[in-house]
């Protein structure tokens, strides 16, 4: 069970983090190329085969991740999120999201799908 | 082609000979000093033949090759630049190296074309679960360890202070890693060119000396000495992989993206496989310090 939100995506060379705010009309979706490999103990690496670039997740990212399929609002990851962590996730826990996708989407590994 | 012909054999079990004509036969005795390769009579399983032609844009492929009806029967040149002449073959395990005559004894592009002749064994790695990596490679026991770090961090300065027996300092730039018949990895250590480009050195490295890899340390300047495990797998992943791209970022800059891709996703492929197999550890050095007894403490 994941306890608590954690810091989000790392990248070898310290990604900046910026404010994000994001609607629930923009539903995440992963790029197909990007490969995530996790057999590393509830962590995995995302790679990013066209730039040749890795990143480390912590579990709690990677939860995230999973929902990155263009069908789930903000609102809807958040939820779920919830229902995961035994304790609950911060009042920030929003913004880290948004900060989160914001970081992917600027690395290109991350778009949006906008709802029907 | 001359009588001139070495050996290199692999910790893979693949069996490299370099063979040179009468023109390019000095080049290849000057690589062979460096890297300890023994003459040879073998005919190998990977074979890399050396030339010396006077216009490489102008001049008809090498007649080892010959052209028959279709051009060139399958080969391919690789990269075609006036310094130096690449041509692989999709299914002939050998490759065509020309040099351009000008430089074959020149004082510093022989020493860049040495080094660019040894990308065909890094091609290779990658493709049988291994890589190149900008790490020190040094014994302990019999053990090998790799002292990873970007340039200008202090590999070469630990590699020089390693004390004598038990250990044993092999390179401190450029390590091979590949995969035994047993699926074990095992490191190679390969020579420090920039030592003949910059520093007209002499010296040699055992090339073909393999050792087991028995633990990888990332090296970082600090005011302590200590060396801690690398615990969270993705880590050490993401830190391999920065090292090998080290070495595989020049050559990336020079070929088509989607060579580039695809042999980045088989080096994520490898390297998360060595950092899955060998443990990882922190190593925070002084320049004073006994840093080599973290490392010792590390391996127990």
């Amino acid at each position: 069970m994941i306890r608590s939100i954690l810091k989000c995506v790392f990248a070898p060379d310290g990604a900046e983090r910026r404010a994000c705010t994001m609607t629930d009309i923009q539903r995440p979706v992963a790029n197909p190329t990007v490969v995530l490999r996790e057999e590393f103990d509830d962590w995995a690496v995302l790679f990013d085969p066209d730039s040749g670039d890795a990143y480390g997740l912590d579990p709690v990212s990677v939860f995230i991740w999973r929902l990155f399929d263009g069908k789930h609002t903000p609102s809807e990851i958040l939820e779920k999120l919830r229902d995961e962590c035994e304790d609950g996730i911060p009042d920030e826990a929003p913004d880290h999201l948004g900060e989160f996708v914001k970081d992917l989407t600027s690395k290109g590994l991350v778009g949006y799908a906008e709802a029907a | 082609m001359s009588d001139c012909r070495y050996c290199l054999e692999l910790a893979d079990g693949s069996v490299w000979v370099f063979a040179a004509t009468e023109e390019a036969s000095g080049w290849l005795h000057e690589l062979a000093r460096i890297m300890e390769l023994t003459p040879t009579g073998k005919k190998g399983t990977r074979r890399i033949y050396f030339s010396a032609e006077g216009d490489l844009k102008a001049s008809n492929p090498p007649m080892t090759i010959g052209s028959g009806r279709n051009g060139k029967n399958g080969w391919r040149p690789y990269r075609n630049g006036g310094v130096y002449r690449v041509w692989r073959h999709e299914t002939i395990p050998e490759v065509h190296m020309e040099l351009n005559e000008a430089f074959v004894a020149h004082p510093e592009i022989k020493y860049v074309n040495m080094w660019s002749a040894l990308r065909e064994i890094h091609r290779h790695a990658l493709g049988a679960g291994g890589t190149p990596i900008h790490a020190a490679l040094a014994s302990h026991h019999g053990r090998g360890v790799l002292i990873a770090a970007p340039g200008e961090t202090g590999k070469s300065t630990c590699y020089r202070r390693l004390p004598g027996v038990p250990w044993q300092a092999l390179c401190d730039d450029q390590t091979l890693v590949l995969k035994d018949h047993n699926g074990s990895f095992r490191a190679h250590p390969f020579p420090t060119w920039s030592d003949h480009l910059w520093r007209e050195s002499k010296n040699s490295w055992a090339v073909e000396r393999a050792v087991p890899l028995s633990a990888i340390f990332f090296l970082e300047q600090a005011s302590t000495d200590r060396a801690t495990p690398v615990n969270d797998p993705a880590e050490a992943v993401l830190s391999v992989f920065e090292a090998a791209k080290q070495v595989w970022s020049p050559c990336w800059e020079r070929v088509s993206s989607d060579e580039k891709k695809n042999a980045s996703s088989l080096l994520f492929h490898n390297v998360s496989e060595i950092a899955g197999a060998v443990p990882c550890f922190r190593l925070s050095a002084t320049l004073e310090g006994e840093f080599w007894k973290e490392m010792e403490e590390a391996l127990a």
